[in-house]
């Protein structure tokens, strides 16, 4: 049939260039979903190639293991020696305050929990992704000695023991049949465990996240997210940031990588994101199912007398506050921090910040964001006036005898630093910016949490004459 | 009065107590002595403060009295009431300074804060704490106003989710709305409720000059100060909104937002305790009358706050506002039953009733006699109800003792406008359904009294119509019970979907059923006679009789009116089974009559310049003769195989039958059509115009009624179109523009054809 000579040529064109629309827009919404997402009963998982029928044999130390895996992956474990997961240590930056460029990592920096792994190895690389880093001596260049199964194995029993080799008893051979890409349960068996048990140094991850409700975690609990779903990596380097031990935001995450639009319908929201982080209105409080730690005192530990409960006080470690359903502290934050860096002096009459945020209202780029702030009492030395590093574990360290000076000493010399044997203790505070366990949107602030009479913000701290809104926003 | 008076004071005292957090002290205010009624300062005297001395000092206090809302027979409101933290003036000498005067760090005195408010109109929740009705909630109620703001619509000032509150709610878990999205954008009571010369306001001054925007001379604060009106200005949505600039998703934004409040979508479904019934024909023991509320039902020794509730769905009715503007509005009725004396007419006090019925603080024994069903000597709610001749005789009996002359039960339907406890975003009507459906809560029904007082059945139908409740219709049941109905269509509101005019409906949808039948059983006899044989088939020739712009406008038109009629069904008959949602199935519907009615132009100039207009203009000499024959032939020659009187030909397409009924079409019913979708398209942005013809009442059933004019036509049309040589041999010409046509009449007019086409 002559449907040209039915319809005019105008009117196809039209009708084409509407499918065409039509297809397009039907087929545009899908960024944002998992690339991987956990397994539902609706959904099974994302596919992996089972490598069950490569392993054969017992292996007779992880190192075979590791040689196994290089067989195919040959460029995973030099890959893996340049991440900080390995070297403990950043790259190369430099620290406001500070002369000269650095490289940072847990393997030099302070925190104020259990304070420094110098010299703390045996527990401390428990979380280091390599086998037997014992002392200096530690070879980073030796591919065999890294850890695959404890991001790869899916099998859930691998677990590593001290300087991070596995635990006694643990089956080499189902973990390594069992490989695939990480799971929740791998990043959190370390992350979700940081400062030595669930929820201690992260106010935003605890174990719940393991298999999260929609209340917990909405990208998780809702969506099915796993954390390689936002921290991308590349060559084995995973996107993202703690600013516990990084002073800058480079290769970080954000939740604007998927949100591209704010999809606020009220514009009276979006007029908030020139000046308030995402997360400061959609994680509302922190801690939610499982507490976190606050504070800590370290002066109060040896005391034998004293009952031993892990929330309130262990003779090994001191006082301890935990904490439920917290509301965050504020300020501004420009994805940089003060960094506090071993044997800078500190003025003990006052707080000693380890990563204060930086950023004022004043700074365009900085934004209010939440923080979990824990504090803490550290021992320093009173004549140099710098924060001291103790050896906990092992022989001299204060877990073994309970003599502080010995242990400070200890630490000193492993440290590098003087030690007048003359020690006090310093308030110290560490911030940490929250980013997971974000809430459902039915959780997220209201107008009232922050402006008017219960108000959450201490506006003259951040630099407002008043609750911006009735005072205006900062210009 | 006096009493009373502290009593406010006492309450907005402990309210005000534990409702607010405390405010800092008034930097601005000048300290001052509190002094007693006598003058003398309080601390001295020992005396109670007087709001009138302390503030009259300054402030013109008989002013404020004589201008205030909150200062007449019913409610004395000392200034402190409202202006103090607290709620009353302190008279210790612990916040005194040394010159006599308030130590200034004591000076407690602000703007009145939401929770002086709180105090005595409703549940106004400015705390932390989740909200709760308070204790004395359903106490024996003081004066008519306590509570009055939630009792009477449900309403609760609260910033709070709904699903965070106290109370045990329907699907409690899933209601994450405020409870007033103004208190939560922290608007405050007095953000609305204003001094009414308070110069600060810009909104104050409403100029009726159409030039200015606002009169901008103002009194200055001075004498604000000394002399502020508190006749407090109650503003309106649209003082501050203007709600043309939002409603993209709405169709005929301006229509909507003419004939509907803001509240009627904005405070959907009350989830407070509104009072549905209030009998003061008798008291409990507390001295109370019998309350019930909506959407809950009591369960005795349950409190309010833990009785499962489910809110209710207000009433909208029409509602004049001070712009002399009439809108549907969202209320509650009330019914409520009291004594009167029939000499006066006026309602007997609560106080007389309970010295009626009670005695030292329970049921005097002869009305526990009377009433007490169960014998347990005290009297339930349920039995407390004036249900026989012997209960109302005794109840009437002790007030006429009491000197009420002639007590009489009457009755009241009180409606009460909702204006708080509004909403926003998702958690507003938005689904047209909701209104443009049979049934819809326009239609809305709310229970009344469960029962009717024993004798109040004669006179209480007719006190509905006299009080005024316009729109309003009870309802009695057997039992009793009692109902309150609303019609959008009974207020004169023709709302597309929900309101049906069924005279135009019916004749319509006749018309279409006979046409339906008529060509079906037409066919069917057609079948039947094919069957029979018939005559040998007549030579034939391919001619080429429909030009492509005739066929392009064929299709247009074909396309355009069937989107008109299936869009323009949805619209009337609006259901939630539709194919597409409402607002588009309007936009849809207003694209193709636009499209329609400029093709039927460009075709009328086509037609004319072309000539081609002949084709629709029959032939005047023997055209009775013609249109007989033609009628025949459809009748019964087309069924016998007998030739087609007027055959087809180039030049003449349409028989006489087929001229007449395009002509009516084309000039009477489509102009018609047009006419009155225009007029409805138009009720938006030119209301008069169609309110000029009758309404929409009227307008839209008569383009209803075209329509099935059209829906006949269009199915005629389509049967006749397989009433060629073959069933689809028309169709097959208007789409490729050649017809075989029967050879002998075809030659003549092919030179007629070419005559014609070399004349365009």
């Amino acid at each position: 049939m002559k449907i040209g000579s039915v319809l005019p040529a105008w009117v196809l064109v039209i009708v084409a260039v509407l499918v065409a629309l039509g297809l397009y827009l039907a087929s545009g919404s899908r960024q944002g979903a998992p690339r991987h997402a956990a397994a539902t009963f609706e959904r099974p998982e994302h596919a992996h190639l089972d490598h069950a029928p490569y392993f054969k044999e017992a292996f007779d130390s992880p190192q075979a293991v590791t040689r196994a895996c290089l067989k195919c992956h040959p460029k995973a474990a030099e890959q893996m020696r340049r991440t900080p997961h390995w070297t403990w240590l950043g790259d190369s930056v430099a620290v406001p305050g500070h002369e000269g460029r650095f490289r940072l990592g847990k393997r030099n920096l302070m925190n104020n929990f259990c304070i420094s792994v110098t010299g703390n190895n045996s527990s401390c690389m428990k979380c280091h992704a390599g086998y037997g880093w014992a002392d200096d001596s530690f070879d980073f260049s030796k591919d065999e000695n890294v850890d695959c199964l404890v991001c790869h194995e899916r099998a859930g029993t691998y677990v590593k023991g001290e300087f991070g080799n596995p635990a006694k008893g643990a089956d080499l051979l189902a973990a390594a049949k069992s490989v695939g890409f990480p799971k929740r349960e791998n990043c959190g068996v370390c992350h979700n465990y940081g400062g030595g048990g669930q929820g201690v140094k992260h106010g935003d991850l605890d174990s719940r996240l393991d298999n999260p409700s929609r209340e917990d975690d909405v990208h998780m609990g809702q969506l099915g997210f796993l954390c390689i779903d936002c921290h991308r990596s590349k060559e084995h380097r995973i996107a993202g940031r703690a600013f516990s031990v990084s002073v800058e935001d480079s290769n970080g995450v954000a939740c604007t990588d998927c949100h591209r639009e704010p999809p606020h319908r009220d514009p009276r929201i979006n007029t908030h994101l020139a000046s308030v982080a995402c997360q400061t209105c959609h994680i509302g409080t922190y801690a939610r199912s499982l507490p976190t730690k606050t504070f800590w005192d370290w002066s109060k530990a040896g005391d034998g007398t004293r009952e031993d409960d892990p929330h309130r006080y262990l003779k090994i470690k001191g006082e301890f506050f935990y904490g439920r359903n917290l509301v965050p502290e504020y300020a501004w934050f420009d994805r940089t921090v003060n960094r506090y860096l071993v044997g800078d002096r500190i003025d003990s009459t006052k707080v000693t910040a380890i990563n204060e945020p930086r950023g004022a209202i004043g700074e365009k780029n900085a934004k209010i964001w939440p923080f979990k702030v824990h504090r803490a009492l550290l021992p320093y030395d009173r004549e140099y006036a710098t924060l001291m590093p103790p050896v906990t574990a092992g022989p001299g360290g204060y877990w073994h005898d309970f003599d502080w000076s010995k242990a400070i000493a200890l630490g000193a010399k492993a440290a590098g630093l003087p030690y007048s044997g003359r020690f006090g203790w310093a308030r110290t505070s560490m911030h940490w910016p929250l980013s997971h366990a974000v809430a459902p949107k039915e959780g997220a602030l209201q107008c009232n949490d922050c402006h008017g009479p219960r108000t959450r913000m201490d506006w003259a701290a951040l630099g407002y004459e008043g609750d911006p809104l009735l005072r205006g926003a900062r210009r | 009065m006096r009493p009373r008076a502290i009593r406010f004071a006492a309450l907005a005292a402990l309210l005000v107590l534990f409702a607010t957090p405390s405010h800092a002290a008034n930097a601005m205010h000048p300290t001052f002595a509190v002094l007693d009624d006598a003058g003398v300062p309080a601390s001295r005297s020992g005396r109670s403060a007087s709001s009138e001395r302390t503030c009259g000092a300054c402030h013109d206090a008989a002013y404020i009295a004589a201008h205030s809302g909150h200062w007449n027979e019913r409610v004395k409101a000392e200034c402190a009431a409202c202006h103090w933290e607290g709620g009353s003036l302190p008279t210790t000498s612990a916040v005194l300074g040394s010159d006599g005067k308030l130590r200034r760090d004591a000076l407690r005195i602000s703007a009145p804060q939401d929770a002086h408010c709180a105090a005595c109109h409703g549940v106004v929740h400015a705390d932390a704490s989740p909200v709760r009705l308070p204790e004395d909630f359903e106490a024996p109620r003081r004066a008519e106003s306590d509570y009055g703001f939630t009792l009477r619509t449900g309403a609760v000032f609260s910033a709070d989710d709904v699903a965070e509150s106290f109370l045990n709610l329907r699907e409690k878990a899933s209601l994450h709305a405020p409870w007033d999205v103004h208190a939560r954008r922290l608007v405050k009571c007095v953000d609305c409720h204003f001094a009414s010369n308070n110069p600060t306001r810009k909104d104050l001054k409403k100029t009726p000059l159409d030039f200015l925007v606002q009169d901008p001379r103002r009194i200055p604060l001075s004498e604000f100060l000394h002399r502020p009106d508190h006749r407090l200005a109650a503003a309106t949505c649209r003082s501050c909104h203007d709600p043309m600039k939002v409603h993209e998703f709405l169709p005929y934004k301006k229509r909507h937002l003419d004939a509907l409040e803001c509240q009627s979508c904005h405070i959907p479904h009350p989830m407070g305790p509104a009072l549905r019934m209030l009998d003061a024909t008798v008291v409990r023991e507390d001295g109370a009358p019998l309350a019930s509320y909506r959407g809950l039902e009591r369960v005795p020794g349950v409190p309010l706050d833990a009785t499962f509730a489910e809110g209710y769905a207000p009433l909208l009715l029409p509602k004049r506002d001070a712009g002399g503007e009439t809108r549907l509005a969202p209320f509650n009725v009330i019914e409520a039953w009291e004594w009167v004396s029939g000499a006066t007419g006026r309602a007997v006090p609560l106080d007389t009733m309970r010295l009626a019925l009670l005695e030292n603080g329970r049921h005097a024994p002869a009305v526990i006699a009377a009433f007490d069903r169960d014998g347990d000597g005290r009297l339930s709610d349920l039995e407390l109800r004036l249900d026989s001749a012997a209960k109302r005789e005794l109840v009437a009996g002790r007030l006429a003792a009491l000197g009420v002359a002639e007590p009489r039960v009457a009755h009241r339907l009180e409606r009460h406008a909702l204006e708080h406890g509004v909403l926003a975003g998702a958690q507003v009507q938005h689904d047209c359904n909701g209104c443009h459906v049979r049934g819809s809560r326009l239609d809305g029904r709310l229970a009344l009294s469960p029962y009717t007082p024993y004798g109040a059945a004669a006179d209480s139908a007719d006190s509905a119509g006299a009080s005024g409740a316009t729109g309003v219709r009870v309802v009695v049941a057997a039992d009793g019970s009692r109902e309150a109905f609303a019609s959008a269509q009974a207020t004169g509101l023709y709302v597309f979907g929900n309101a049906r005019r069924s005279w135009t409906n019916r004749a319509g949808f006749l018309l279409f059923l006979a046409v339906v039948l008529g060509t079906s059983s037409h066919g069917v006899a057609r079948v039947f006679a094919a069957k029979r044989g018939h005559a040998a088939e007549p030579p034939r020739e391919r001619v080429y009789l429909y030009r492509t712009y005739e066929r392009v406008w064929h299709w247009l038109m074909a396309t355009s009116i069937l989107a008109l009629m299936l869009t323009g069904m949805q619209v009337t008959f609006a259901s939630s089974h539709a194919l597409i949602p409402l607002p588009i199935a309007v936009r849809v519907h207003n694209f193709f009559a636009i499209v329609l009615t400029v093709n039927a132009f460009l075709s009328l100039f086509y037609h004319l310049a072309a000539g081609a207009i002949r084709q629709f203009i029959p032939k005047r000499e023997g055209l009775g003769q013609q249109i007989v024959e033609q009628a025949r032939y459809y009748a019964s020659g087309m069924l016998l195989g007998q030739p087609q009187p007027s055959p087809k030909s180039r030049e003449r397409k349409l028989n006489p039958l087929q001229q007449l009924t395009y002509l009516a079409l084309l000039n009477v019913l489509f102009p018609f059509q047009v006419v009155t979708g225009a007029l409805i398209w138009g009720a938006s942005r030119w209301p008069q115009m169609a309110a000029s013809l009758g309404g929409l009442t009227l307008v839209a059933p008569l383009h209803a009624l075209g329509s099935w004019l059209f829906l006949s036509f269009f199915v005629l049309h389509l049967y006749l179109t397989t009433t060629g040589h073959t069933v689809f041999s028309h169709v097959r010409a208007m789409i490729d523009g050649y017809e075989e046509l029967e050879l002998d009449s075809a030659s003549p007019s092919n030179a007629g054809g070419t005559r014609a086409s070399s004349r365009s």
